[in-house]
């Protein structure tokens, strides 16, 4: 086979290795397993591609990303060969215009791409989708999730405190965010499947972080959903960061476990009914803001008839999966980034 | 942090303890801040067979010296089986090419873009009767304030000057009709000044679109804030066009009075100028 990346010689351990790769600004500070060409085949191999070619151009660098590049930093991760295509999937995804993934990977924000995996595939490759699905389980999201952010890092050029203004950073940008959904507890088609992708699909979506939702006193479906549209639609969302921008969209992604999932749809059994009653709760009133926002708000014309001024431009903006354990209780938040679109793609 | 004699001597105990169980006895021949020189002593030992690789004992010996001191020391071990002595280097001095038998062959991770163009562009030359032409967006009202400071200036000296504003990152056809939008305002126009880079998102936007211009041959500049003047010149970096003017305007910028900012402006036009290769 093929590659034609640098080659460099190493001390033969992982500790030396980390070092050496850290040396290079190639590290994120974990151990990095050591990607001998001898890997990198097969990493390249199970991906079914040939290793020069190209995946995407990735920002802010745009050099071209391809299988091998791909497949190096798939192996440094930790990832299994066997997920190469969820990889590539991914990178394929994030890379479309509409994720503007030119402005996530520079920007002043926390903002990370999450990825939920659909399909069989969330079984083969042992993507969590249970209790502690976004963070503790065991499998392989964190690694999968990681050579994303390998990726990232040292193929799209995203460098702390250099290409990335980040301010804080959050703790998903080093091993992602990466789950699968529930398809078999969920009342609702799997997600990919509603963006037009069956089987095995990746959809990406930018979040600025996590934010849990907890209702202990849930008193029936339609209150359990404007809590949850009530919860969301705080002054400091990245929705409403640009204050005055019509056009600027700003999507959610609501991640319901299973046990309120199915509560939910025993009155409302169609998604779209669900999106629209969060999206109609997700909105705080015009006379909360302070008055220094309101001509901003009124001039733009983002304040709606009941005299709120709401999260999203339109239902369809709020994305709803079904993960996480049996326990009930809690929902998971993810808020947008400003202008990034949710994207899928079939693998 | 200096090691002591006596530090060492606790370590070469350690491994005394764990040498002897196969008789071998552990002597310090030399010890400075930096490396450490032992002498193994074989009299003792019944079975020489047993004793493991002298380059294996100093692999032990400097990780079993390393856990005792904290820090990493240079360890040489005279074995008397062998006539060459042994050295363990602290892994910081290690040759970066080690030997094919010792290490590893790995692959570089990451990309490079290859095709470059330094060029930054023709000067704007005189002002006089062109179309300046102010790509400005919906973030920074301080940049506002700048530009209609330099506007007055710019048609003081008789040119004409435009605005279009960038709403960034609209996805969709929306978006691409902002854009077919700001590729008919580059065309309508002499020279491109373009900002503002103020924050990550808006810096890559601001070279992004004035790279629209540079790329069509537009007398173009970008201006940043001070603080992501680095963001914008790796972004022209990566945009293959490092050369792009870029002008710098102190930061902070937006949380300045709005006196102070148009001031900011008028005292740094004459800079700006010369950056785009302008005369007025």
């Amino acid at each position: 086979m093929n590659l034609v990346s640098d080659r460099y010689n190493v001390t033969a351990d992982i500790a030396s290795y980390t070092q050496f790769a850290s040396e290079q600004g190639w590290g994120d500070g974990l151990p990095l397993i050591p990607p001998t060409p001898e890997l990198v085949e097969e990493y390249v191999v199970a991906s079914g591609m040939e290793p020069g070619a190209v995946v995407a151009a990735l920002p802010p660098l745009l050099a071209d990303c391809t299988v091998e590049k791909v497949a190096i930093n798939a192996v440094m991760s930790g990832a299994p060969a066997s997920a190469m295509s969820l990889i590539i999937a991914t990178i394929k995804a994030v890379s479309q215009s509409d994720f503007a993934l030119d402005e996530l990977n520079v920007t002043t924000a926390p903002v990370v791409p999450v990825a939920v995996v659909n399909g069989p595939a969330r079984n083969s490759l042992q993507i969590p989708f249970g209790p502690g699905c976004l963070g503790g389980a065991d499998g392989n999201g964190a690694s999968v999730g990681r050579a994303i952010r390998l990726v990232m890092r040292n193929v799209a050029g995203q460098r702390v405190g250099v290409t990335s203004k980040s301010v804080h950073g959050q703790p998903g940008r080093v091993s992602g965010i990466l789950f699968g959904e529930w398809e078999e507890r969920s009342p609702w088609p799997p997600l990919a499947y509603r963006r037009g992708a069956s089987g095995n699909a990746v959809t990406v979506f930018a979040t600025m972080g996590t934010m849990n939702v907890i209702d202990r006193l849930v008193s029936g479906p339609a209150v359990y959903l404007d809590f949850v549209g009530k919860s969301i639609a705080v002054q400091g969302a990245n929705g409403y960061a640009y204050g005055g921008a019509k056009s600027l969209v700003s999507e959610m992604l609501i991640v319901m476990n299973p046990v309120f999932a199915e509560v939910v749809s025993r009155d409302f059994p169609d998604i779209e009914e669900v999106q629209d009653r969060i999206w109609k709760s997700a909105a705080i009133a015009l006379d909360e803001w302070d008055p220094s926002y309101h001509d901003k708000f009124v001039s733009g014309g983002l304040v709606d008839e009941r005299g709120r001024v709401p999260l999203m431009s339109e239902p369809g903006h709020v994305m709803v999966a079904v993960s996480g354990g049996l326990g009930g209780l809690h929902a998971v938040a993810m808020h947008g980034y400003g202008p990034s679109l949710a994207q899928t793609v079939a693998f | 942090m200096s090691a002591t004699i006596d530090d060492v001597s606790r370590a070469a105990d350690t491994i005394s303890r764990q040498f002897s169980r196969d008789g071998v006895a552990v002597q310090i021949v030399n010890f400075d801040n930096d490396s450490l020189e032992v002498e193994l002593d074989y009299r003792d030992v019944e079975c020489m067979d047993c004793v493991m690789p002298a380059d294996y004992l100093c692999s032990m010996m400097a990780s079993s010296v390393h856990r005792q001191l904290g820090r990493e020391l240079s360890v040489t071990l005279r074995d008397p089986r062998q006539h060459e002595a042994v050295t363990v280097l602290p892994r910081a001095s290690r040759p970066r090419a080690a030997s094919h038998e010792e290490g590893l062959v790995v692959l570089d991770p990451t990309c490079q873009r290859r095709d470059s163009d330094p060029d930054p562009g023709p000067p704007a030359g005189p002002l006089k009767g062109k179309t300046v032409g102010f790509r400005v967006d919906e973030l920074w009202e301080a940049f506002d304030w700048v530009v209609d400071e330099w506007s007055s200036a710019l048609r003081n000296a008789g040119a004409e000057v435009k605005y279009w504003r960038r709403l960034q990152g609209i996805p969709g056809e929306s978006g691409a009709q902002a854009q077919q939008d700001y590729l008919s305002f580059v065309n309508s126009i002499d020279v491109l000044i373009s900002g503002l880079g103020n924050c990550g998102s808006c810096t890559a936007w601001t070279v992004k679109d004035a790279l629209v211009g540079l790329n069509i041959g537009l007398p173009t500049m970008a201006v940043a804030t001070a603080q992501f003047e680095d963001v914008a010149r790796l972004s022209a970096e990566h945009g293959a066009r490092p050369g792009l003017r870029l002008h710098v305007l102190p930061y902070p910028l937006q949380t300045q009075p709005e006196e102070r900012v148009r001031a900011i402006a008028r005292e740094g036009l004459p800079t700006a100028l010369a950056t785009l290769g302008a005369q007025v």
